[in-house]
């Protein structure tokens, strides 16, 4: 009995390492969180929710895609000052993140409404970037904890055609995203149960020997 | 041949593959399990935002600064629309004018250096909105207090008055440009001898009255005052000496105070006056000649009369309840329109 239990320990054991190991390696979880949206019918505007950009990591990195032909902007502002400026125009709001970190996408929220007004106007940027086609922004994370109330970005060309078809954003993961939280202690026990059940069927076997 | 003790043994080591390998396999299914993390709520903010962070002011000067400086190069009014409002619009475009006639345009009190030194941030929600900035002196060697006033969300900062520094004159002390200073609503008085509004309406009485103001003893002598009371002396007395008459008149333009609380419980307060001037020639008299910067507005050398209208931005220092006078800080006043006959 006392044998069967060890292989099952060193079998167990055994498992539970490979397990382990893998989830470290090949089948650990995404360095980074990249998620899209693309909407055909966008609005004005493309906005992220409040706290959004913090979701994970050090920093979100923004990117925002339209035609060739669209001067596309993007900004991070105060999420009161970015409520103002939007006010009845029409827009997409990227509410959260779901799914599995492989596969994850937006959850959204789209309000009809009114055009706005060229957003490279306005002084209520934190941060904004802009360019032909593309544009892309790196808000880093300790930036936003200097700010009061919350920071939002917002995806648009020239405020009253429609907003980039195509938003992502890319956070690195950290923490338990970056790492299966099972695959420690699943080495961990596995080692500790390869032990034993060794230790186990030596012990066995020289008793078992005359 | 297989003995029993063989079959079992093989069956339990089979047992135990299929153990390990059934914890193997759970343990990776759990990998498929890894969700995103939930959104994170935003902390509450403590207290009210600043309108703009220290480093947002200070690319949005140096946004507004550089346009005014090509509109400035130019001459051109039109540049001067995106970044440039209020009073400091009229007086620059006025510049604009009588430079283009080949005058020379008069000195104003506006800041030839907008660099700044410093930042007055208010705490503030909604629009519209203000800040503050503190020049660096320049090749008039006074340090100019730049007004920056947004009227939405999706309007620009834009530079509104400049007015510079009175000698001898120093700026009470506000909170860090971090921390923010709280604005003073043009009619709150907690506190303060008098409420912005009602400093800006008593110093215009003062103008236009001068020692006969029921208002004047409420402010400390200072040398935009002396040197407008000398200048309508000046005028009143050459136009009687002719039969003619002079009359004047400071008023506070609507919706122009704003005003901060400084940090010995008194305010900071801007405000802009249109001070509007009309000397007429005796009846029956000979045009006189204009002066050239009026006669460039006017659009005409000679006039037998005249209206001259001036914009002012002023700032005073308001001390707390029985502080003492009020004080005028800062001062910038030009022509910008004269209608003549």
């Amino acid at each position: 009995m006392k044998r069967v239990l060890a292989w099952f320990l060193l079998l167990a054991g055994l498992g539970c390492a490979v397990a382990g190991t893998l989830l470290l390696t090949v089948l650990a979880p995404p360095r980074q969180l990249d998620v899209t949206e693309s909407a055909p019918e966008p609005g004005t505007a493309v906005v992220t929710a409040p706290g959004l950009l913090e979701l994970t990591g050090p920093q979100a990195a923004l990117r925002a895609s339209g035609t060739p032909q669209q001067q596309v902007f993007l900004g991070v502002a105060r999420a009161a000052d970015v409520a103002a400026w939007l006010g009845d125009a029409s827009r997409t709001e990227l509410t959260g993140v779901r799914g599995e970190l492989e596969s994850p996408s937006f959850t959204t929220r789209e309000t009809p409404g009114a055009a706005a007004v060229d957003p490279r106007t306005a002084d209520i940027w934190l941060a904004s970037a802009s360019g032909a086609g593309t544009a892309e922004l790196d808000w880093p994370r300790t930036a936003s904890a200097d700010v009061e109330g919350g920071v939002v970005a917002l995806a648009a060309t020239d405020g009253t055609a429609a907003a980039p078809g195509t938003v992502s954003i890319t956070w690195q993961l950290q923490g338990e995203q970056a790492e299966h939280p099972s695959a420690v202690p699943l080495v961990a026990a596995g080692a500790g149960a390869l032990l034993l059940g060794a230790v186990g069927l030596l012990l066995t076997g020289r008793k078992g020997t005359p | 041949m297989t003995r029993p003790d063989d079959l079992a043994g093989a069956g339990r080591r089979r047992t135990g593959w299929r153990a390990g390998a059934g914890l193997a396999a759970g343990a990776v299914l759990l990998a498929g399990c890894a969700a995103v993390p939930p959104v994170p709520a935003p902390a509450t903010p403590s207290a009210t935002p600043v309108v703009v962070e220290p480093a947002q002011a200070a690319r949005i000067v140096t946004a507004a600064s550089d346009a005014l400086r090509a509109a400035d190069t130019a001459g051109d009014p039109a540049l001067l629309a995106q970044r440039v409002t209020g009073p400091e619009k009229d007086l620059r475009t006025a510049a604009f004018a009588v430079r283009a006639k080949g005058a020379q345009p008069a000195g104003t009190g506006a800041a030839d250096e907008l660099d700044p030194l410093t930042s007055m941030l208010p705490r503030q929600e909604g629009w519209p909105r203000f800040f503050l900035t503190v020049t660096d002196p320049g090749a008039d060697e006074k340090p100019s207090l730049v007004v920056l006033r947004s009227d939405s969300a999706r309007e620009p900062y834009r530079i509104w008055g400049t007015p510079s520094l009175l000698p001898g004159v120093s700026l009470p002390a506000v909170d860090a440009p971090s921390a923010g200073v709280e604005v003073v609503a043009p009619d709150e008085d907690t506190n303060l001898v008098a409420a912005p509004q009602a400093v800006a309406d008593r110093y215009a009485d003062v103008l236009t009255k001068g020692g006969a103001s029921g208002f004047a003893a409420q402010f400390a002598d200072d040398p935009y005052r002396s040197e407008v009371t000398a200048s309508v002396a000046a005028q009143t007395a050459a136009l009687s000496a002719s039969g003619g008459t002079l009359t004047q008149q400071h008023t506070v333009q609507p919706g122009s105070v704003i005003a901060v609380r400084t940090r010995d419980g008194g305010a900071l307060v801007v405000a802009a006056l249109r001070w509007e001037s009309t000397s007429t020639g005796p009846a029956g008299g000979r045009s006189g000649t204009l002066d050239p910067v009026l006669a460039a507005l006017a659009g005409r050398e000679r006039a037998t009369s005249a209206t001259v209208v001036r914009e002012e931005v002023l700032a005073f220092a308001v001390p707390p309840t029985d502080g003492g006078p009020v004080r005028v800080l800062a001062a910038e006043s030009g022509p910008v329109s004269v209608t003549a006959a």
